[in-house]
């Protein structure tokens, strides 16, 4: 992989912590609005982190079978005990 | 000539060579030594054999002593305090130290066997594995000699009742702390094996030929990965609450419901985990004895892949109906657990399918299997009433569950392990057990255990855990009837351990292959196994005809031992005395820096294993296998730990805003720092990767000097809150709690970084990488990619939202 995306990806990471922190002063007391774009931006932060500096992207798609496999119970964990209380 | 005369024979050369050279070989490990430093799968299975009915035998005697007292109405044998450990002890110590070790101890010796591999992907984490668990329990029944007693919370350690207000007693931190150690046995156990399974597999060994044996083990194993990470950051919360004074538990905002969750997410799969190894055996017992190949074996592997990994993950709310989860989660529950019923019963017509048409030879093991499959059949049919919502309201809690479950973890379990020690055994021994006392010790087991269990499911009435009862409730017959059965059923193992002893000493040569199986295990010599030089197979026929290669035994390391017992020397003196905690913790450092010295000089070396079977995973080493797994694993600990958070968060109306506790401006900094120490961890490998050692050594150290900023921060912002006023502590309140749990845990993933690091920076000063040999660069870097990706979520969930 090239230098240079990886610094692309890296100020891509920084840019986009730096714009999680202005939505939560942006939006304080709508959490409608400010949880659900904090953790989209988190969550496409993270697919970045698995793509280049773990390099998912590169690698045979075999490989990402293990990570598939493991989102599946990572989300029946968050579903069930989030739900778990809600009436 | 013999095996055996043939060894003889070259150990007499050997020794004219040395004569004539005038030269000594190395002398061999004595045999105590051979034993407590091995890291050979086989002797690493026997010891986990041995441990296991170590611990078989103290979970008996407590189960008799409870079953006496419960013989008659109104008996004073055990106070009720004696009674609540002896309940609570036993259910643990059964379960987590003797049925599942059990079935690691057949899946240790036999999976690299029946695959064709010399040894496990990781054979010092295999033994590490080993001695965790072994001092896991040491460190648990230390309990039973602390003020207070042991454990007594029952096996499940509900909340609150295992909170320092109710049990202020040491005996239920030290099964915490016991219980930590052996999940983390687990997991690396876990790991193991799956790459082991993965990407060890002999040429040929392709998976519609991996034996039904290693099937389920693997199945086993993936249900234990992803299960076990959930109750291990439940029991770190637990001690946490219990010895700093955080709120996890014992608030309504954590609550008993949160540690419910925790446990049964592991809970529930862990009787898989207990009864699919023993069934694996019994598949390959029911196909030899009855002549013919299994039955619809595809079929099996596409139950237990498709149906039973994945629901068992989504039926354990079934443990929780009366706990206040919302009524349409608790149809779902029941839902899928009737509809989980489909694979075993697959499973269990296959076995019937297979016997059908085929010469059955009544021998014990396959006596055994059909007892496992016939208490499965009750257990589960039971079982099937307590997963309907509205029956299981009035069940709950009574005698009738009790039943249930002994069914299935014994009954189907035991059983079917017993099967496989005969099968098995002579297989290690080369020798064989007296058949008529063996179709005895079935006959007596399995009347025995049906005298037992079976009343139970008639005490609808009579509540679980009560250590005594009025005469005029009328259960006092049903328990007399029942205290027989155990008495009985504990009693009729003494023709086991008869047995045992037989097929491991004076017992009949048994020769190669008594049952004539063509399973891969039973294609070498038993004197081969028997003298610990591991054979290497092909699935090609009569490869061992023309003399398989023979390789060195896998080395001996002290450091898994050493790891081991400075770990439990820690955790009892954490409860009882400083000077064993000093030493506990000098000599598990001892043991750390003995193995990272072993890496950096290659001292401990495997042999290489030739390439063979790793489809989907060609392209992958069995290490990088492994990593994944790893990594696997903590995904779903560091999700147990936010969704906890979420969990609290949603059930506590009113949180702080971050901003009026937190410097967001520092916290924010501070997270760039982390970010960019990812960036400078790639160019590392970037680095050597073109054969720049020094750009890699650089690279690390930037990485290095970043990494421990952050720590620094973190270290100064903790500091900063706990001087505030008032101050933000971890008995402040849960969110106090869960910012120095959540924030403490990614600390220690950035100590164990920093750790991996100076170990590269070292070994790259000292030109120990090239741009062909990396591999411990490229897994630091996923590694670390790991840890950033935690922070990703953390940093906005603890700060921001």
């Amino acid at each position: 992989m090239r230098i240079a995306s990886m610094i692309t990806v890296w100020v891509y990471i920084l840019l986009a912590t730096v714009l999680e922190v202005v939505i939560s002063y942006v939006f304080p007391a709508s959490w409608a609005l400010r949880d659900t774009s904090i953790s989209v931006i988190a969550l496409s932060v993270a697919a970045a982190i698995v793509l280049f500096y773990m390099e998912l992207k590169y690698q045979p798609r075999w490989e990402s079978l293990f990570l598939v496999v493991t989102l599946f119970f990572v989300g029946d964990l968050i579903l069930i005990w989030t739900a778990s209380l809600v009436h | 000539m013999s095996v055996e005369e043939r060894l003889d024979a070259i150990e007499e050369r050997l020794s004219n060579i040395e004569k004539h050279l005038g030269v000594r070989r190395k002398p061999q490990a004595s045999w105590l030594k051979s034993w407590l430093f091995t890291t050979d799968h086989k002797q690493v299975g026997i010891l986990y054999f041995v441990t296991a009915f170590y611990f078989l035998f103290i979970g008996g005697i407590l189960a008799l002593l409870m079953r006496t007292q419960l013989a008659y109405p109104q008996s004073a044998l055990l106070t009720s305090a004696a009674y609540n450990q002896a309940v609570s002890m036993h259910g643990l110590i059964m379960v987590l130290w003797f049925l599942s070790p059990l079935g690691a101890a057949f899946a240790n010796y036999f999976v690299p066997l029946q695959i064709g591999a010399k040894d496990v992907a990781f054979p010092r984490f295999n033994a590490f594995s080993y001695w965790m668990y072994a001092a896991g329990g040491i460190v648990a029944l230390t309990g039973f000699f602390v003020p207070g007693g042991a454990a007594s919370a029952g096996w499940t350690n509900y909340a609150p009742l295992s909170s320092k207000l109710f049990l202020p007693g040491g005996g239920e931190t030290l099964i915490a702390l016991g219980l930590l150690m052996l999940w983390g046995s687990l997991t690396m156990g876990s790991v193991n094996l799956i790459a082991t399974i993965l990407s060890m597999r002999a040429p040929g060994m392709t998976w519609m030929k991996v034996p039904t044996f290693t099937w389920f083990t693997l199945v086993t194993q993936l249900l234990l990965l992803f299960s076990v990470p959930s109750i291990f950051s439940g029991t770190l919360a637990l001690i946490v609450d219990r010895s700093l004074g955080s709120l996890f538990f014992v608030s309504s905002g954590g609550s008993s419901i949160l540690w419910d969750h925790m446990w049964w997410f592991f809970g529930h799969p862990e009787v898989y985990v207990v009864i699919l190894p023993g069934l694996g055996a019994a598949a390959e017992i029911i196909s030899v004895f009855s002549g013919r190949p299994l039955y619809a074996k595809k079929a099996i592997m596409l139950s237990l892949v498709f149906g039973m990994l994945p629901f068992s993950f989504a039926i354990y709310g079934h443990h929780m109906f009366l706990t206040g989860i919302n009524a349409l989660q608790r149809e779902i529950f029941t839902v899928n657990t009737e509809i989980n019923t489909i694979p075993s019963g697959m499973i269990v017509m296959c076995f019937a399918a297979t016997m059908i048409g085929g010469a059955v030879k009544f021998k014990t093991p396959m006596l055994m299997a059909l007892g496992s499959i016939a208490t499965f059949v009750i257990g589960g049919v039971t079982g099937v009433f307590d997963s309907s919502l509205f029956l299981d309201v009035q069940f709950r809690g009574s005698y009738q569950v009790v039943s249930h479950f002994h069914y299935i973890m014994v009954g189907t379990a035991e059983f079917a392990l017993f099967g496989a020690i005969y099968y098995w055994m002579p297989r290690w021994t080369g020798r064989m057990y007296n058949e008529a006392v063996g179709k005895l010790h079935f006959i007596l087991s399995f009347v025995f255990f049906n005298i037992l269990f079976f009343p139970m499911t008639f005490l609808v009435e009579m509540p679980r855990r009560i250590y005594t009862y009025a005469p005029a409730t009328g259960w006092g017959p049903f328990n007399l009837i029942e205290t027989i059965g155990a008495w009985g059923f504990g009693l009729s193992q003494i023709l086991l351990l008869y047995l045992m002893i037989e097929m491991a000493t004076f017992g009949k040569r048994c020769g190669k292959n008594p049952w004539g199986v063509n399973s891969p295990e039973w294609t070498g010599d038993v004197e081969a196994y028997v003298k610990n030089y591991p054979a290497v197979y092909t699935t090609q026929p009569n490869a061992l005809d023309g003399g398989a290669p023979m390789h060195v035994a896998t080395p001996l390391n002290a450091s898994p031992l050493m790891i081991s017992a400075g770990l439990g020397m820690a955790f009892i003196g954490l409860v009882t005395s400083l000077p064993l905690l000093l030493v506990g913790i000098v000599v598990g450092v001892w043991g750390v820096a003995n193995w990272f010295k072993d890496d950096l000089y290659g001292l401990f070396k495997v042999p290489e294993e030739p390439i063979g079977e790793r489809w989907p995973f060609n392209h992958m080493s069995h290490v990088r296998v492994g990593v994944w797994l790893a990594l696997a694993g903590e995904m779903i600990l560091f999700t147990a730990i936010i969704g906890s958070y979420l969990f609290i968060r949603e059930n506590v109306p009113i949180w702080p805003a971050p901003a009026s506790i937190h410097n967001i401006e520092l916290a924010t900094f501070n997270t760039l720092l982390l970010f960019s120490s990812g960036m400078t961890a790639f160019l590392a490998l970037h680095s050597i990767r073109n054969g720049n050692r020094n750009g890699m050594v650089g690279w690390l150290g930037a990485t290095f000097a970043l990494a421990g900023s952050f720590l620094a921060i973190k270290i100064i912002e903790w500091f900063q809150l706990l001087n505030m006023n008032p101050p933000f502590t971890i008995a402040s309140g849960l969110p106090g709690s869960t910012y120095y749990f959540m924030t403490g845990i990614h600390a220690v993933h950035i100590i164990v970084g920093l750790s991996f690091m100076a170990f590269l920076i070292t070994k790259g000063v000292h030109g120990g990488f090239s741009k062909t040999n990396h591999d411990a660069v490229t897994y630091f870097t996923l590694y670390w990619a790991f840890v950033d990706i935690v922070w990703v979520f953390l940093f906005p969930l603890l700060y921001l939202m």
